[in-house]
Formats: C-alpha cells, structure tokens, sequence
C-alpha cells in the first residue's frame, strides 16, 4: 500500500525524496520498485530541463516577415506615446500654420485686388 | 547593436527605438520560435504564434515594467498566444466534425518535414512530449523545460492554479508512462496479481 502512495507523489517530486513526507521518503529509501520509479521521474525531469538550451534552426525567411510586419505597424502605432504626442501636437501645430498662411494669403490677394482696382 | 544587453535594447525599444525592438527580435526569434514550436506541434502554426507574440509585445512594451527579464515576458506571451491558438483550433474542428460529421484526428497535426530539420529537438522525450494531450504537453513544457511558475502557468492559460498543478501531475505521469512503458505494465500486472 505505501508503494502505491509513495507512487502516486512521485511526479509531484520529480523523483526527489525531500518533496515527500517523512514516512514515504523512509519507504523510498528501503524499497527498490519505487527507487525504479524514483530514478525514472528524475530522469525525466533533468532531460526537460536540458531541453530548455535547446533551439529549433531560425527560418530566416519568416523572421524576415515578422521584421517587415513590425516595421509597418511601427509606423501605425508609435512605441513612446510622449513621441506619439509629440507628433500629434506638430501635425496639429503644422495645420494650424497652413489655415493662418491660407487666411493671410487670402487676405494679401483681397488687399491687392482693392489697391490694383483703386488705382 | 550587437554588443549592446538586452535591457538596454528594452529601455530604448520603450523610448520609441525602432531599431532597437527589432533587435530584440532578431535576438529572441529562436527561443520565441521553440517555445511555440513545443507547445503547438507544428512549424506553420508555431510561426502564427511567433508572430502574434512579436505584435502584442509591440503593442504592449509600454506595460512591460521590468521586473522579469524580456525573454521570460516574451515566454509568457508566447504561452498566451499558444493558448489562444490551440483554442481556437480545437473549437474549429470541432465545428468542422459538428458540421461535416466527419471522424477528425483532433491531436495536433505534425510536419515530418520540418520535423527533421530540428536537429537536436528530435529524442525520445520530444517524441513523447508530442504524444502528451495539448493541455497536459503546455503545462509540462511551460514548467519543466521554462520553469514557469505555476502562477504564471496559470495566468497565461486562464486556468486555476490548481488546475494547473493537476495538469502537470498528469501530464509527468503520461510521459513516463510512453517512455517507460515495460515499467507501467509490470506496475499494473503486480496489482492485477494482488
Ligand atoms: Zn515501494
């Protein structure tokens, strides 16, 4: 019966005895079946952790569209919103200069139409 | 850029540079790539994933504070993005299976091709681990392979923590089973015995 529990806290323990409690980490330490298990969870457990290293070759040219997909969206959306103000605040500034030069144009042409005509 | 750290390249890619975020690209695409490749099964889907990693971490940079590293923020993307995606995949089939009444195969689909390809991925653990139900394989992968804790397991799939805890105790139990499998069968010829 403590084969079966010691058993069943195996997988939560990676095969460690310090995850289990101290009955069932004396009865690993007597019993050979639940060794067998024991060292086989640990194993497992360390080749995953050494799998973390490991990378997958780079697909340059899907890493490429990823690159080019940012750049687009780089442009749509700013990364710093102060720059994205920033940039709002002189689109803003430039419109209002354009209104001011169209009004100030259409003001010197009326101006000069009066003067041309007065003479 | 190349000997400049990755923090750097963060605290610039925050101010705005573009250049910068591109080379946290350039620099965290294979980790980013596996990571999804583990967690996904296949090189096309993984690349979906890549790439809706790399666009909410663009949108999101602002809210990276820098408590953790930037590959360990871009892990849980990814981890997210996974989710999403094998949900979305497995609520498609199922649509496909209720409106067609056809029999589909809903484990993931696998690329032999690229597959090969993955030097170094290919063992008999990766094997196994693609054998591991989606939902047990990206709890395994997320904390045994990325130590992620399960916390954070927990938030990037939207599930408990306990659910998340159940999941990795089923899913070591299945991989050892498919690994050691004479040792499973003498286990259940024992206790047939008794
Ligand atoms: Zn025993």
């Amino acid at each position: 019966m403590l084969c079966e529990k010691v058993q069943a806290l195996l997988p939560q323990s990676q095969g460690s005895p310090e995850g289990l409690p101290a009955k069932e980490a004396a009865h690993l330490g007597s019993c050979l079946q639940c060794q067998v298990h024991a060292s086989q969870y640990a194993s497992i457990a360390s080749s995953l952790a050494s799998m973390r290293h490991q990378v997958a070759p780079i697909d340059e040219a899907h890493l490429a569209s990823v690159l080019e997909e940012y750049e687009t969206l780089a442009d749509v959306i700013p990364l710093n919103p102060r720059r994205r103000r920033l940039r709002k605040a002189i689109s803003t500034g430039r419109a209002v200069t354009a209104v001011t030069a169209a009004a100030a144009t259409v003001v010197a042409v009326k101006l000069l139409t009066k003067q041309r005509l007065a003479s | 850029m190349q000997s400049v750290s990755l923090d750097v390249l963060t605290q610039k890619a925050k101010q705005g540079s573009k250049k910068a975020f591109s080379e946290i690209v350039r620099r965290t695409y294979a980790d980013t790539y596996t990571l999804a490749y583990r967690l996904v099964g296949t090189s096309e889907d993984a690349k979906d994933v890549v790439q809706e990693t790399y666009l909410k971490a663009h949108k999101g940079l602002q809210r990276f504070r820098g408590d953790a590293q930037i590959t360990t923020w871009l892990y849980r993307i990814t981890a997210n993005c996974a989710n999403t995606y094998l949900s979305k995949k497995l609520r498609h089939k199922h649509d496909v299976l209720e409106n067609d009444e056809e029999v589909i195969d809903l484990n993931v689909q696998r690329d032999p091709a690229h597959m090969a390809q993955i030097v170094g991925l290919r063992s008999e653990l990766t094997e196994a681990l693609e054998q591991l139900p989606a939902k047990l394989r990206t709890v395994v992968v997320l904390r045994d392979i990325y130590d992620m804790a399960h916390a954070d397991i927990a938030e990037q799939l939207q599930i408990s923590e306990s659910a998340a805890k159940v999941r990795l105790h089923r899913g070591r139990q299945k991989l050892k089973e498919l690994l050691y499998p004479q040792s499973t069968e003498m286990e259940e010829g024992s206790a047939h015995a008794v």
